[in-house]
């Protein structure tokens, strides 16, 4: 399972929640940390990786009002958002610069 | 008030003077001008130059901030804090702001949350050189977080070719078996990693083994990218004679499947002359920085004098603060989100294919999980 969660402790319900990322580290964690701690309603947003040999991630959310899940799946949206759009304007920096190059020989 | 006005009208002429390549100093300024133009500072400043803005008010914040009666002022002046906080402080030995601002309300009055309009627009792609193995270019308008996400990925989860199983049928020489596998790892290959999908497709129903391979691919054998790499030496009457097999991997596993030489990014550095530095000061002063980032060049009077001409070349070695008579009227910083990448490929994909891929890789990575949460059942 790529992702799965927490279980057993008294802090967890709906709107706090830990998640288990199997095979991910700083990575993803730090980038999905960035987008999700600017959401107004996240009261609280970390990472931390329990230890170098072990390839997983914990990711805690805390929210003032709303679903913990619910957060992250926006976060992930966000961030596969913020990727395709870096992605068109590099591609299309690397197009201008593919047409100053000819220009210039 | 009007002193305030009149100081803050002479830093904004300065400023835009130097920006915009004329090198006088000083103006003469008007006060009924300055109490004109201060209303629409704002306009001025946010769409053209908050840098110019958050320059001219920077002393202002840290001193005067809390003397302010002027509503109008004090708020436009925390508009300012805000792209203030987007730069580090370096000053003699403190350096100011370094805790993230990326949380909203960190600031009075202004709502930083998340916003991917804002974000979009915000963000800037410069490509300053590309050749056939390095990059370099500037990414401007991200966080931290992930402008390293990408370089980690572009380091150890981009898939190439390496030498990974090899059949030694006989080695006489003087280097372990192991030592010369580890050897042959490391050589860079010169194939394109596309080629060789983990998939097969109807494309591939002809696929078999090595010999029809080398015919499909025969546009870009696959081959050492240099001829002249010493593996091992050997003496009289030694051997080696070895089978090798190349296979796809990433980084991650072993850093011979690493795309490029190295990634790394620095950050824009930031040179503000607080006060002017003239005559021999000022060719010490250029003396203090890497080459070409300060120019000595003649003002309105025809003195010579300082002037930032190419922050970007500077590497911040703080030399100006070993020297009393300029560590008060110079401030270094970085400017917080503009990257100025270098992607040194070993040659086998091209540095701006590197870059793109990992752009791929990290949003492949949050539709691997966001699968994962539709399917479960909470």
């Amino acid at each position: 399972m790529p992702i799965t969660q927490l279980l057993g402790t008294k802090d967890t319900n709906d709107s706090c929640r830990t998640f288990i990322f199997q095979g991910e580290g700083h990575t993803l964690g730090n980038a999905l940390r960035c987008v999700i701690s600017g959401y107004p309603d996240v009261e609280f947003c970390a990472y931390t990786v329990p230890h170098p040999m072990e390839h997983s991630m914990h990711f805690r959310i805390q929210m003032k009002k709303g679903r913990a899940v619910d957060a992250l799946k926006r976060g992930l949206e966000d961030l596969v958002a913020v990727s395709d759009h870096i992605l068109d304007e590099f591609s299309r920096e690397k197009q201008a610069f593919d047409g100053r190059q000819e220009l210039s020989t | 008030d009007d002193h305030f006005l009149c100081i803050l009208m002479e830093r904004m002429l300065m400023e835009m003077a130097i920006q915009y390549g004329q090198q006088d100093s000083f103006l003469e300024i008007n006060c009924e001008l300055v109490k004109h133009f201060y209303k629409r500072i704002e306009e001025l400043f946010m769409n053209i130059s908050p840098i110019a803005g958050a320059l001219l008010l920077q002393p202002f914040i840290t001193n005067h901030l809390v003397d302010l009666d002027d509503q109008e002022i004090k708020s436009i002046s925390k508009r300012f804090l805000y792209y203030f906080k987007l730069r580090f402080g370096e000053n003699d030995a403190d350096v100011k702001f370094t805790s993230s601002s990326d949380f909203p309300r960190s600031i009075d009055g202004i709502d930083d949350s998340w916003n991917l309009f804002n974000f979009k627009k915000n963000l800037r792609v410069a490509i300053g050189r590309l050749d056939r193995l390095d990059m370099e270019f500037d990414l401007v308008g991200v966080d931290a977080a992930i402008a390293n996400a990408f370089r980690r990925i572009c380091l150890v989860e981009i898939p190439t070719m390496a030498i990974e199983k090899v059949w030694i049928f006989n080695n006489t020489s003087v280097m372990p078996d192991e030592v010369l596998c580890h050897r042959l790892g490391l050589v860079p290959i010169d194939a394109d990693p596309f080629e060789f999908n983990y998939f097969v497709t109807t494309k591939d129903l002809k696929w078999s083994p090595a010999g029809t391979q080398l015919e499909d691919l025969a546009s870009r054998p696959p081959r050492p990218l240099h001829d002249d790499i010493v593996l091992l030496k050997l003496a009289p009457n030694q051997e080696v004679d070895v089978q090798m097999f190349c296979l796809k991997g990433i980084g991650k596993t072993h850093a011979k499947w690493s795309p490029v030489a190295t990634c790394s990014y620095r950050l824009l550095p930031e040179i503000i002359i607080k006060e002017p530095i003239y005559g021999q000061d000022a060719y010490d002063f250029q003396k203090c920085f890497s080459e070409g980032v300060i120019d000595v060049i003649k003002n309105k009077r025809g003195i010579p004098e300082a002037v930032v001409k190419n922050p970007r070349m500077d590497t911040l070695s703080r030399e100006v603060f070993r020297h009393p008579k300029y560590a008060k009227k110079v401030e270094l910083s970085r400017i917080r989100d503009h990257f100025i990448y270098f992607i040194e490929s070993t040659g086998a994909l091209p540095p701006h294919t590197i870059f793109s891929s990992a752009i791929e890789v990290l949003s492949n990575k949050c539709d691997v999980f966001l699968e994962a949460l539709n399917n479960l059942s909470t």
